[in-house]
């Protein structure tokens, strides 16, 4: 990676039809969840918070498992492009990994009774909100480019090598609390809501990686080429949001869950992440319009 | 081999040279012993079943002086450039460095179990098991806390960077190390330390091999 | 700009370069087989482990005063819920046919039942039971519909407490 590559955003549409298909999916598939499927015999009710909640996981990790591909490449084969993606990445898995353990939570309280319970899953992904939003944090406070794409690349693959031994140490810590494991067999009734959101938030994902990614590679040729601008585009809100440890309740040990879990869990994700696009979307656009700026005073 | 020799001599005479400031991070380490014990109360029992998490939660907090100190006379006298003119001598930095740091945080470690002892009434007779853990888990403290010191020390914000990319990461030496502990100080009817002692092993071989491996693209211009 | 930016790596082929490949190597090699050890060896078979009833009288003395973990079936007509005060009282069982007796303080899971199986933490009393702190019950790894097979299956349901298995499906 040098100063002298060049960055090419990508422009089109693209991100933009991804995203509203994969809204698409997610409506039918959430309805279907919601109002089609059948109760299940132990959980009842509260189990449709499930139809959300794996979709997320499994993409989540599929963001972040992409961002170490993107931080090898980058580290290895260089191209700005690598950079950028890496960051869209960063960001958007962080942001469904906070997600996340918001919807964990939810389903925790009727379920066990406790906001949190130390399910090593929920709690290797809580670990992995806090290591990568700080490699975004990271990525904040350095402003040399090539520093900050080095850098983050390689706190990206260490944080990612970590992710599996976080996950094991946490498991048997754990077993001393907590024999409790999510499903290994699910009915079959319950497959189509799930696979159905599942793809539904693979391409709302990919949407967003996408134009995060094309704001970022915007943003890093203001960087790179002269006039110099020194620009740190903000980056907002949302990898801040978490919602951790709330005081843990006194299990009654006779908690019901309801509907209001369910609609709470929901509702928390939808909010997430429309919020989180409008963001992305409208970063994007003030990027865009400062390029536009500046590249009118430079002249042609 | 001779140029690791060689960082390793340099860095253990800079922290012979600074042992006042070993000294300073000493205190601090001791003083959060003592703040633990306050913020618990004077429930015997619970102090002396949870002596192993204080313990570690007070050798990370050092760990974080320690490591960002490390670096400090390569940032200020500007002497990180003129030591890399080949990326093998990146790596003997490196390494050179985090043994250095793993000493100095082992010993902080040995150096924090009397105050163990004596604020949490918690104690073991097998002295070489306590020992062991200590030095497996401030080797995985060492090891990417050696990595991202280097990094941080030439940002402007170290002093938050650190701990903040560092702790998470060491969430598996905290668990690990702390149950290890637990477990030597309590007797291990269960015999099951020893497991504990392996993922530490294991955490260690990982990190001392990819940290290695990485440092020289956080320190090239 | 371009002859500002030094490239320091030493040329292809030195000594230095193939000694850092063979680094490199070595590094990822050793790093591969230690997370494999991690995932896929042994050594979380023995933290997870618990005693059963056969091994604790065995133990004996050990067992006494020391933090222990009990696992086992909650026999069935054992349990007890005393009139006065929480807690709970129940016998644990295992497939040889070894009883202990358990006095559990605190709440119970939502699913705690006779017949399920349970992992108690806590410690042996001289007196000859074993006191509880902390009670986990073995949650069955299916998820079930209305209209699948309703048969509550004793041995399945034992084998989910003997240990974590390694998760054979993805979250």
């Amino acid at each position: 990676m040098s100063l002298d590559d060049r960055v090419r955003p990508s422009s089109g549409p693209l991100p933009y039809a991804l995203g509203a298909f994969g809204v698409a999916l997610l409506l039918a598939g959430s309805y279907w969840g919601l109002f089609r499927a059948p109760r299940e015999t132990f959980m009842g009710d509260v189990q449709r918070i499930m139809y959300i909640h794996v979709p997320t996981a499994w993409n989540a990790m599929l963001a972040l498992t992409f961002a170490f591909g993107c931080a090898l490449l980058s580290l290895w084969r260089g191209g700005w492009k690598w950079d950028a993606r890496l960051e869209g990445a960063l960001e958007v898995g962080v942001v469904l990994s906070a997600l996340l353990c918001m919807q964990g939570s939810i389903w925790a309280k009727p379920t066990w009774g406790v906001w949190w319970d130390w399910d090593p899953r929920l709690t290797t992904t809580a670990v992995l909100v806090f290591a990568f939003a700080g490699i975004l944090a990271l990525r904040r406070l350095v402003d040399d480019p090539v520093r900050r794409a080095t850098w983050s690349a390689v706190a990206t693959i260490i944080a990612f090598v970590d992710v599996p031994i976080v996950y094991f140490s946490v498991k048997w810590w754990n077993s001393l609390h907590q024999l409790q494991s999510s499903p290994a067999t699910v009915s079959s009734a319950f497959h189509l809501p799930l696979r159905v959101n599942a793809f539904g938030i693979l391409f709302l994902m990919c949407g967003l990686i996408a134009l995060r990614s094309r704001g970022a590679a915007l943003r890093l040729r203001g960087e790179l080429a002269p006039p110099p601008v020194s620009v740190v585009s903000p980056l907002g809100t949302a990898a801040a949001l978490m919602a951790l440890q709330a005081p843990a309740a006194e299990m009654t040990g006779q908690i019901r869950g309801g509907w209001e879990f369910v609609w709470a869990a929901y509702a928390v994700s939808a909010a997430i992440l429309i919020g989180y696009s409008v963001s992305v979307h409208l970063r994007y656009r003030q990027e865009r319009a400062r390029q536009v700026r500046e590249g009118t005073e430079a002249g042609a | 081999m001779s140029e690791l020799m060689a960082a390793v001599r340099k860095d253990l005479l800079l922290q012979w040279r600074t042992r006042a400031q070993a000294v300073a991070v000493f205190v601090f380490g001791a003083s959060a012993l003592l703040l633990f014990s306050f913020a618990s109360g004077p429930a015997a029992e619970l102090l002396r079943s949870q002596a192993g998490g204080f313990l570690w939660l007070g050798l990370m907090l050092c760990s974080t002086l320690a490591l960002a100190d490390s670096f400090q006379s390569e940032t200020e006298q500007h002497a990180l450039e003129a030591l890399l003119l080949l990326p093998a001598s990146a790596r003997a930095l490196y390494y050179g460095k985090a043994l250095a740091n793993w000493l100095q945080l082992a010993l902080l470690g040995v150096a924090l179990v009397p105050m163990m002892v004596v604020l949490y009434d918690a104690g073991t007779t097998n002295v070489v098991a306590l020992v062991g853990v200590i030095l497996l888990g401030s080797a995985g403290l060492s090891a990417p806390g050696t990595l991202y010191a280097g990094m941080t020390a030439q940002t402007r914000a170290r002093q938050t960077l650190l701990p903040l990319l560092l702790f998470p990461l060491v969430v598996p030496v905290l668990v690990s190390a702390v149950k290890a502990t637990s477990l030597v100080l309590s007797g291990d009817p269960m015999g099951q330390a020893g497991g504990w002692a392996s993922l530490l092993l294991a955490f260690d071989a990982i990190y001392w091999s990819l940290c290695g491996l990485l440092f020289p693209k956080v320190v090239e211009e | 700009m371009s002859d500002t930016v030094q490239d320091v790596s030493p040329p292809a082929g030195t000594r230095a370069n193939r000694r850092g490949r063979w680094f490199a190597i070595g590094a990822v090699a050793v790093a591969a087989v230690s997370l494999g050890v991690i995932t896929a060896g042994g050594i979380g078979k023995n933290l997870v482990y618990y005693w059963g009833p056969t091994e604790l009288h065995a133990a004996g003395d050990k067992a006494v005063g020391a933090t222990i973990r009990l696992g086992g079936l909650v026999a069935p007509g054992s349990l007890k819920r005393p009139a006065a005060g929480s807690g709970l009282e129940f016998d644990v069982i295992d497939r040889p046919g070894a009883r202990v007796h358990v006095r559990s303080t605190g709440v119970p899971p939502q699913m705690f039942r006779e017949n399920i199986g349970v992992v108690v933490e806590g410690t042996m009393n001289r007196a000859g039971h074993f006191d509880s702190n902390r009670l986990m019950v073995s949650h069955s790894n299916e998820y079930r519909a209305p209209g699948d097979d309703p048969r509550v299956d004793v041995k399945a349901l034992m084998k989910t407490t003997s240990g974590l298995e390694p998760e054979t499906k993805k979250p």
